[in-house]
């Protein structure tokens, strides 16, 4: 029995690094198995095969010891499930995204790694619905600057698609109520401009073609970064004006974008509460890793109603 | 070809039955002068698995329920002929010719040289017959009064009967108010769908994972009810100050009533919160500087207060993903005994 599935590079030797491993032959096949779980049903084991999902060309004797953990891991707890609960009428629920990153985890590359968890949220409701493990591109400086990483792929991949969707489902059954006054679009008064500068405006004027937010439902991020926080805030990322370069990521977009859209909230969260710590690092204690499985709603079974 | 497979392999023997299907060989296809066909890439759209998981959770709003249904025969319920037709006038009709395996072969044909046939049937295995059967049922559910969502393929809303519609190849879930579920299955079987019987959510299996309706997880409940609660108890939304001068002759002294509002309004100080079972909750950090004021911050409506949180679980519903049977294949078969194998692991 193992307390946790993972493990992390520090807990590997050098060697255990460099040297080829003996079951690079069926490793795709054994790990993309557990990735299909993973995905659909098992965020516990995600970011472990994410980490050797990149792995099955170049094998390696610490990805067996990765594999032999994980499949202990599945062994013991084949019957976990991913649990949900809703009892709260649409208008009270609200989507809650989880967003945290390692710090150089992988240390062949120094690279960290993003992690997202994206629930329905409310008083009486917990259901998780998308999550994200993603090995970032480039080296981060700074815990900072692999957090805003994160937050913007976070954001962006899961966060925005599932704040759209939500918030039209919110418009279906009846829930007009906006939770701050909705911003109206500039009108295209081209027939009677009342200065030039509104005239020059209104020249190429091209009508949005989505519609436009109603701010009936709210995203909130949840992150453990003061730091970022405060970025976002203050709408100034002068530390990391290397980023658009190395990352390819432009945070005056990504800073802009939460700072404009009216549904997007940021809430401060310890990093003992922090859900999406599970998938960016391998590193916990038992009771840690429990803790964590507990507040992402993955654990043994819950027994099934009748039909 | 013919391929035969065991369906619901990973779940128990009563569960297994065996599954035939002929296929085209898409991967062997000639034009007549016996150099391979191309086909320009088609493909089909992606059905996400968020959103599947966020109808399951539509189906268990209140007065909501969902249910599941597989097209019978899927890619079969249109002919290649009528295919073409929805691919637009600019694709003209190709008729393609297939050789059929001996033991399909009828016995007229046994005087026959290498017989042919025209393949009238939209074959599972065929380049573009994904693409067509998408074609097709998207176009059905069109005319059923379902809508496309912007940016989530797959998806559709039927805004009059408040239902939500998930399509993932031959397989429909369909999500949202009680009593037009029924009459809507009705509808897109008469629009031109052939359908199963729909089923339940409880106990359905889509994607490969099952997922069962289950006795509310008390601990659990009051575990997310606390986090939330907590977590979602002054919620600020940052947006930088219309004004920026104002914010700096604030900061600079100039304007005191402006400086005491924009104090005022602050509420940044981030908050560590605790665990439930820590009784002490943490005081926040009093190292850290307080946020400049070219910032702006305003309360929001007062989210989840304590007060809206039940303390009854009756209104409550459960339900928990499963996938126990995959998980027993990933070990059973290969993983646990390769990496047994590995002595270096002993």
């Amino acid at each position: 029995m193992v307390s946790t599935p993972c493990l992390d590079d520090h807990q590997l030797t050098t060697e255990d690094i460099e040297h080829p491993g003996k079951v690079a032959i069926p490793a795709a096949r054994i790990v993309l198995k557990s990735r299909y779980l993973a995905r659909l049903a098992r965020p516990d084991i995600y970011w472990t095969v994410n980490s050797l999902a990149r792995e099955v060309t170049k094998w390696t004797v610490a990805c067996d010891k990765r594999l032999y953990r994980l499949s202990c891991w599945i062994h013991f707890h084949q019957d976990w499930t991913l649990k949900c609960f809703l009892g709260d009428n649409i208008q009270d629920t609200f989507l809650s995204m989880f967003c945290d990153a390692s710090f150089a985890g992988d240390l062949k590359g120094s690279k960290s790694t993003s992690g997202g968890y994206l629930c329905i949220t409310g008083p009486n409701t917990f259901a998780p619905i998308a999550r994200m493990v993603k090995k970032q591109g480039a080296v981060s400086h700074s815990s900072s600057e692999a957090e805003i990483i994160a937050l913007d792929s976070a954001v962006r991949l899961e966060g925005l698609p599932c704040l759209l969707l939500w918030e039209l489902i919110n418009d279906v059954f009846g829930n007009h109520t906006p939770h701050t006054p909705v911003k109206q679009p500039s009108t295209n008064s081209t027939a009677h401009p009342r200065d030039l500068y509104t005239f020059l405006s209104n020249v190429d004027y091209v009508p949005c073609t989505l519609p436009l937010s109603q701010n009936i439902t709210k995203l909130i991020i949840f992150e453990d970064n003061e730091a970022v926080i405060q970025m976002c805030i203050k709408g100034r990322t002068p530390q990391f004006r290397h980023v658009p370069r190395t990352h390819r990521v432009d945070l005056d977009w990504h800073v802009e974008c939460i700072q404009e859209d009216d549904s997007i909230f940021m809430k401060y969260v310890g990093s003992k509460e922090q859900i999406a710590d599970f998938l960016t690092k391998g590193i916990f204690t038992a009771d840690q890793w429990k803790t964590l499985c507990q507040l992402a709603a993955v654990g043994p079974p819950s027994k099934n109603l009748e039909c | 070809m013919d391929l035969c497979s065991i369906k619901h392999a990973e779940l128990g023997e009563e569960w297994r039955n065996y599954k035939g299907r002929v296929v085209f060989r898409g991967d062997y296809i000639t034009d007549e002068h016996g150099m391979f066909a191309v086909f320009t890439e088609q493909g089909a759209s992606a059905s996400h698995i968020e959103a599947a998981n966020i109808l399951d959770a539509v189906a268990r709003l209140p007065g909501n329920d969902g249910e599941d249904a597989d097209a019978v025969g899927a890619y079969t319920q249109l002919t290649m002929r009528e295919a073409y037709k929805l691919l637009g006038t600019h694709t003209p009709y190709i008729e393609t010719f297939v050789t059929l395996p001996k033991d399909r072969q009828p016995p007229s044909w046994s005087n026959i040289v290498d017989p042919v046939c025209i393949m009238d049937g939209n074959l599972y295995g065929h380049p573009i017959a994904g693409l067509l059967w998408e074609i097709h049922s998207h176009a059905l559910v069109k005319k059923a009064g379902f809508s496309p969502i912007p940016s989530w393929e797959c998806l559709f809303v039927h805004r009059e009967k408040q239902l939500f519609l998930s399509i993932y190849v031959d397989d429909f879930k369909l999500a949202g108010k009680k009593e037009n579920i029924k009459p809507m299955w009705k509808t897109l079987t008469e629009t031109g769908i052939e359908l199963d019987p729909p089923v339940s959510l409880h106990g359905d299996v889509y994607l490969g994972r099952a997922q069962y309706n289950c006795e509310n997880d008390s601990a659990q409940t009051e575990l997310h009810q606390t986090l939330v609660t907590r977590l979602t108890t002054s919620i600020v939304k940052t947006t930088p100050t219309t004004n920026n001068i104002e914010a700096t002759m604030s900061k600079m002294g100039n304007n005191p009533q402006s400086s005491t509002l924009l104090e005022d309004n602050i509420d940044q100080t981030p908050q560590i919160p605790t665990l439930p079972k820590d009784p002490k909750p943490k005081s926040p950090p009093k190292s850290k500087p307080k946020p400049k004021s070219n910032s702006k911050t305003h309360q929001s409506k007062p989210l989840p207060p304590t007060a809206m949180t039940s303390t009854t679980y009756d209104h409550i519903k459960s339900w928990q993903y499963t996938m126990k049977g995959h998980a027993q294949q990933s070990v059973e078969n290969k993983t646990y005994q390769y990496s047994k194998w590995s002595p270096h692991l002993v």
